[in-house]
């Protein structure tokens, strides 16, 4: 892959690469440091690619775990819920309440939501990007999907 | 039920904090190089060899396209791995191990048992080795469309083209019901004419297979993205049909060897076993799937392996199979007499190893194999 290529793919990217930091990190300032530097990791190792049309995946899984890197880094010194100062950030008043509930949810359930419905990826292509089972998946999205309709107090229209 | 395509308005828009960190990262990027930086000598090299191929390439691919006859009379069915078995990701000498499905002086009378066609692209097997864990194809691909002059490939680590690169979607099943896939869902290769590409697939099986047998084979895409297609969006040029061959073939039991391993590394990861062939080394192992805290550990470790002289065998990717994670290695044509084997706490950790003594520095863990 060629780096012209490499930076018009990672553009068409970066909303997707925007919305998994999220769903890790949940804070802008973290979200911005772990895409930093996962771009330049992958930038770097762009040889290693095999095929081209594996760049996403390969790309959201190099920033997943830029993500983890930065979490693990914060919890060697406070608990990360409590690091986060920010967590309730200015763009919240437009997030909505559907994406305010996603946020609440478990992290392993989070980080799949996220894939599947708001980034379109399919099951097969959640498995692979984050190295499960598909049942696995597809079990935790069920899972997901049920404390969604639990949060939202039954508003099946925000759902359907 | 939750309906997927309902939820486009529900993702955030992006910040502008993080949409300026994005851009900046971005542009500082476009004024460095990918990979080991390139001397101005090497870019030279490289600008003088990319000219040399590509004036020869014009030349040669000029005169073929101009002289249609004699492109059709040289050999290429029973001699296409031949052509392509240096270039291929997973590659080695196959010529002198390898099944002739169809050969040379015969293609014409017999192609008919293992050529298919469908949407107007033609499939014909040629050559077929299996290791028992994969089985290797070899097939000419023709295309009424054309336009094969335009498929783009792999590059090299200076940049250069290695391979060329069709997509070839689908897989099969053994007579014994056993499923092989198509590893990366594409065929490497060489691309003969504007209506002809010739490449390697190289199939997976989810279980080992042993002796001989039958596959049948469906493909159900093939396609390639051109120069000018867009990247990322949708295979340029696709055919969307049913491609069935029924593939005999034979498992190599002389060049292949399974190794018990049994070896706990530390909190639940473990190596079980590896199978090594002239071609690729697989590795089984398990995995907690969990840390205590709830995290994805088993997203963030994976192996290196390094032979006795410490050459890298590249890592080719891993699946979960049952409960056992699936790593495979490319071997390259590198002689193999113990296999040096690290484990790393992180994904990229393997991966982003220099060389084996970086490994070697990054590994928690690492045991070495005798394989012959």
């Amino acid at each position: 892959m060629e780096k012209e290529a490499f930076i018009e793919a990672a553009r068409k990217s970066e909303k997707t690469m925007y919305h998994v930091a999220m769903s890790i990190l949940k804070n802008d300032a973290d979200c911005a440091d772990a895409v930093q530097q996962a771009l330049m990791l992958a930038f770097e190792k762009l040889h290693t690619l095999k095929q081209e049309r594996f760049f996403k995946t390969w790309m959201i899984r190099i920033l997943i775990n830029e993500c983890y890197r930065i979490k693990r880094y914060h919890k060697k010194y406070l608990p990360y819920e409590e690091y986060v100062p920010d967590d309730r950030t200015w763009e919240q008043d437009n997030y909505t309440e559907l994406y305010l509930t996603i946020k609440e949810l478990p992290e392993k359930q989070r980080i799949l939501v996220t894939l599947y419905y708001l980034d379109g990826y399919s099951v097969k292509e959640v498995a692979d990007i984050m190295k499960m089972k598909e049942g696995t998946v597809k079990s935790r999205l069920s899972k997901a999907r049920q404390m969604l309709r639990l949060r939202l107090d039954g508003e099946e229209k925000v759902l359907c | 039920m939750l309906k997927k395509e309902n939820w486009s308005e529900v993702a955030p828009e992006i910040s502008e904090v993080f949409h300026e960190r994005f851009d900046e990262t971005l542009n500082n990027l476009s004024d460095m190089q990918t990979g080991k930086n390139k001397s101005k000598s090497k870019v030279r090299k490289w600008v003088t060899a990319v000219a040399s191929t590509a004036a020869a390439l014009v030349l040669s691919t000029g005169f073929l396209m101009a002289n249609p006859v004699l492109a059709a009379k040289i050999p290429i069915i029973g001699k296409i791995f031949e052509r392509v078995e240096d270039k291929v990701t997973y590659s080695g000498d196959f010529k002198d191990k390898a099944d002739v499905l169809v050969a040379v002086e015969e293609a014409e009378a017999v192609s008919a048992v293992y050529s298919v066609e469908d949407q107007g692209v033609t499939f014909t097997a040629s050559e077929v080795y299996c290791d028992g864990h994969s089985l290797y194809l070899t097939a000419k691909v023709e295309s009424k469309d054309g336009g094969f002059t335009d498929m783009t490939g792999y590059a090299n680590d200076d940049g250069t083209e290695r391979v060329k690169h069709m997509y070839a979607w689908g897989g099969g099943r053994t007579a014994q019901g056993i499923t092989g896939e198509n590893n990366g869902q594409s065929l490497e290769g060489d691309v003969i004419d504007d209506n002809t590409f010739v490449g390697m697939m190289k199939i997976d099986f989810d279980e080992v297979v042993s002796e001989e047998g039958v596959f049948d084979l469906e493909l159900t895409m093939l396609g390639f993205d051109g120069v000018n297609d867009q990247i990322d969006i949708d295979v340029g040029h696709r055919y969307d049909g049913s491609w069935k061959l029924t593939i005999p073939y034979t498992v190599d039991t002389q060049n292949t060897k399974t190794i018990e391993v049994n070896e706990d590394i530390k909190d639940g990861f473990s190596i079980n076993k590896v199978f090594i062939s002239p071609y690729q080394l697989i590795m089984y192992s398990s995995a907690p799937y969990e840390t205590p805290e709830g995290e994805y550990l088993s997203q963030d470790f994976e192996f290196g392996a390094y032979n006795q002289d410490g050459e890298e065998l590249q890592w080719g990717g891993a699946i979960l199979v049952g409960d056992q994670w699936v790593s495979r290695f490319t071997v390259k044509g590198l002689d193999v007499s113990k296999l040096q084997i690290f484990f790393g706490e992180e994904f990229l950790s393997m991966i982003k190893a220099e060389n084996i003594d970086d490994a070697k520095e990054k590994a928690i863990w690492s045991t070495e194999i005798d394989v012959k």
